[in-house]
């Protein structure tokens, strides 16, 4: 469902040489899989799921979601298909904080105008996840763990194709981290692809693919399927 | 106008300014005022200032007429007849306490209110008019009783009103008039109203100068505030991108957020404004030292609704340059709060 | 939701100016009347002065307790008091006491203007707090009741 053909990114610097961030990646995830990209920091893991997410334009390369070209695409349907198609988790802190959980939440559903206020769904997103009882709070009163939970609680309110993740437990301690992981665990046994960014090894259990990211090179490790 | 020698900037301040005072001719004109080539009628008038001020005594001024002969206070009195007037009764200017039927005491003597006038927003605010008959038996009791007489003798006159015959020249009526009395001063209407007509435009000019710069400084401001406020929340704007809103959207949420603003600002500072503009209207005509009135409710709702118009395309104009700005920075915003 | 003390600042500055507004800012006559028997007395304005200064100096005390207490439901009865207190401030120049008679007097020009604007913001202060201290306390309990 999702294909990445020479995917290249380049960083130009005025005194120094160019700096290639994405080095002609080549990826095709199917519906249904888990994969994990790890690499360290500056590997360029971060900068291919911003083109992917249709945040940062390729140098060169083509990103195909379903079979259609993303960047060929202008911005009201590549809204669409963020909105829609996509359910993405940035990295770090990404709620607002001048919005209640449920509001949080309930946001991409509001910015794709459909039917409905989306708060029964995101009721029953919370209550999945054992926090509707922090339906009013607000962020700053949740912990890291709350938070990420929250995150990928929107990234599912539209019913996504595919969950995108940028370093999902980067900031959280073993535990929480570990229920984090088991939270998409449960989203992928329903049938959600998910595509995840780490650097962390030990988490890339959970999927059924990993590929690392080095110097902007993306190498599968078949032996991890 | 006819006045004594030395009087001519007393009576403009009797007439505008709602200054009481007191001044008197030594002999009677209005004879050989009439003879003249040009004029047509001569109305006598007698102003007495009532009372020597301390702090909390207000002077009112006394105005005595003539009704046969007079043209001018007539026109003021629309809906009574001022040639009924009777001897010891008086029309009150509307600032002047008590109103119609009641009694006003001076120099220890009662005199009816039978009428009192709208606001005219010049001297007849504060001023009681009276027959010529009345006021001279004013300055008579007040000879007897009052601590300070507002004059002796009989017959006292303090102005002469001369209407012109249609094509006459008033400049050399009055030419005339101070040739062959010279113990007099002249004040032509037309140039006391254009030296007022002079110092209101003045003052409207330096208001609009004002104005102007205000609402230059007040879009620069505005400009670099949202400008501050739209940087502080480029993380958030990078969110709204990356959860699938078009960059329109992000445009239509920022000039919705700017207009909520501006109309709620608009709208406290125009209502705050018509109320303080009302509460201290008399302090604002006092300051002015110019015939003043208070707007109209009808020209004050327009007035209003022409600075809420103002204000609002005044907010937008200063957030245009942040929502293009945001609009261009796409892709840079998130990646640089999250990398 | 945090207090702030916002509130309390506002409603001290305002009862500093209700208290000087008749005294300092746009003072009244301190002169006296002389009657024809040839007593003195002291003018209306002068007893609305003095009616305003107390009232002001209960807004100023008012305006340090809401700062001082962190519970919603005393602040919200603080600030009905607020609201109360530019009731009174705004009857007394103009129906309970009231000014001289002549609307050219210094009292009834700048002193009585003054204070009616004064007690006017007062109220809208004290009833602003008022709701938006109820406010809170719903959300809290909301919350409490979640939880």
């Amino acid at each position: 469902m999702l294909e990445l053909k020479q995917l290249t990114r380049v960083y130009d610097r005025d005194d120094i040489a160019p700096f290639m961030a994405v080095d002609n990646v080549d990826l095709s995830i199917m519906h249904g899989d888990f994969v994990s990209i790890i690499g360290r920091s500056g590997s360029g893991k971060s900068t291919m799921l911003n083109m992917i997410v249709g945040l940062l334009h390729p140098t060169s390369g083509k990103i195909l979601i379903n079979g259609t070209d993303l960047w060929s695409m202008n911005d009201k349907d590549m809204a669409k298909i963020r909105n829609l198609k996509i359910g993405y988790i940035p990295q770090g802190f990404s709620l607002l904080s001048n919005l209640t959980i449920m509001d949080n939440v309930r946001l991409p559903f509001c910015l794709a105008q459909r039917e409905g206020n989306g708060i029964e769904r995101a009721m029953n997103l919370l209550e999945e996840m054992r926090m509707q009882n922090l339906a009013e709070k607000y962020p700053a009163q949740l912990s890291g763990g709350e938070m990420r939970r929250v995150a990928i609680a929107r990234a599912l309110i539209n019913n996504p194709e595919i969950l995108i993740a940028d370093e999902p437990t980067g900031d959280l301690d073993e535990e929480t981290t570990k229920e984090v992981m088991k939270l998409f665990a449960r989203v992928y046994c329903k049938g959600i692809t998910i595509l995840m960014v780490t650097h962390e090894y030990d988490i890339t259990s959970y999927g059924n693919r990993v590929c690392t990211m080095s110097s902007g090179k993306l190498i599968e490790n078949i032996a991890a399927r | 106008m006819v006045v004594p020698r030395g009087c001519a900037s007393s009576l403009q301040n009797t007439l505008l300014r709602s200054e009481s005072n007191t001044f008197y001719m030594n002999e009677n004109l209005t004879e050989g005022l009439s003879a003249i080539p040009g004029v047509e009628q001569v109305s006598p008038q007698l102003y007495i200032g009532s009372l020597n001020a301390s702090c909390c005594t207000v002077p009112v001024q006394l105005i005595g007429f003539e009704p046969k002969t007079d043209f001018t206070i007539k026109s003021w009195m629309t809906n009574i007849d001022s040639s009924k007037l009777g001897f010891g009764e008086i029309v009150a200017g509307s600032q002047v306490n008590p109103a119609f039927g009641g009694k006003v005491w001076f120099f220890g003597q009662p005199f009816k209110v039978v009428a009192t006038l709208d606001d005219t927003g010049m001297g007849f605010d504060s001023s009681v008019f009276m027959t010529l008959e009345t006021a001279q038996h004013m300055i008579a009791i007040s000879e007897q009783t009052a601590v300070h007489p507002a004059g002796t003798g009989k017959d006292r006159l303090s102005a002469l009103f001369v209407k012109l015959a249609n094509d006459s020249d008033a400049t050399k009526v009055a030419k005339t008039i101070m040739s062959a009395y010279p113990q007099t001063d002249v004040v032509i209407l037309k140039e006391m109203m254009q030296h007022i007509s002079t110092q209101l435009n003045n003052i409207k000019g330096l208001i609009y100068g004002i104005q102007g710069l205000l609402w230059i400084v007040s879009v620069l401001i505005l400009a670099v505030v949202f400008t501050v406020t739209t940087n502080e929340r480029k993380r958030e704007f990078g969110l709204f991108l990356a959860l699938g809103a078009t960059r329109k959207k992000l445009e239509s949420l920022l000039m919705t957020e700017t207009l909520i603003i501006s109309i709620s600002g608009a709208l406290i500072g125009v209502i705050a404004a018509c109320f303080i503009m009302f509460e201290f209207r008399m302090l604002i005509a006092i300051s002015l030292g110019l015939p003043y009135m208070q707007p109209t409710i009808g020209s004050t709702i327009i007035l209003s609704a022409m600075s809420l118009l103002i204000s609002v395309f005044t907010g937008v104009i200063a957030c245009l340059y942040s929502v293009i700005h945001i609009g261009r920075l796409e892709t840079h915003i998130m990646i640089r709060e999250y990398e | 939701m945090k207090n702030k003390p916002t509130t309390g600042i506002v409603a001290i500055t305002l009862g500093i100016l209700v208290a000087l507004t008749p005294i300092a800012i746009f003072p009244v006559c301190t002169d006296m009347i002389e009657l024809m028997n040839g007593k003195t007395l002291f003018m209306k304005c002068h007893w609305t002065a003095m009616a305003e200064l107390l009232v002001g100096i209960l807004i100023v005390f008012d305006g340090m307790l809401i700062m001082g207490f962190k519970k919603h439901e005393t602040r919200t009865a603080l600030s009905i008091m607020l609201f109360l207190f530019g009731l009174t401030a705004l009857v007394i120049p103009t129906v309970v006491i009231g000014m001289c008679e002549t609307a050219t007097m210094a009292c009834r020009v700048g002193t009585e203007p003054a204070l009616i604007v004064v007690s006017v913001i007062t109220m809208v202060v004290g009833i602003g707090n008022t709701f938006f201290q109820s406010s809170s306390i719903k959300s809290e309990q909301l919350v409490k009741k979640e939880v």
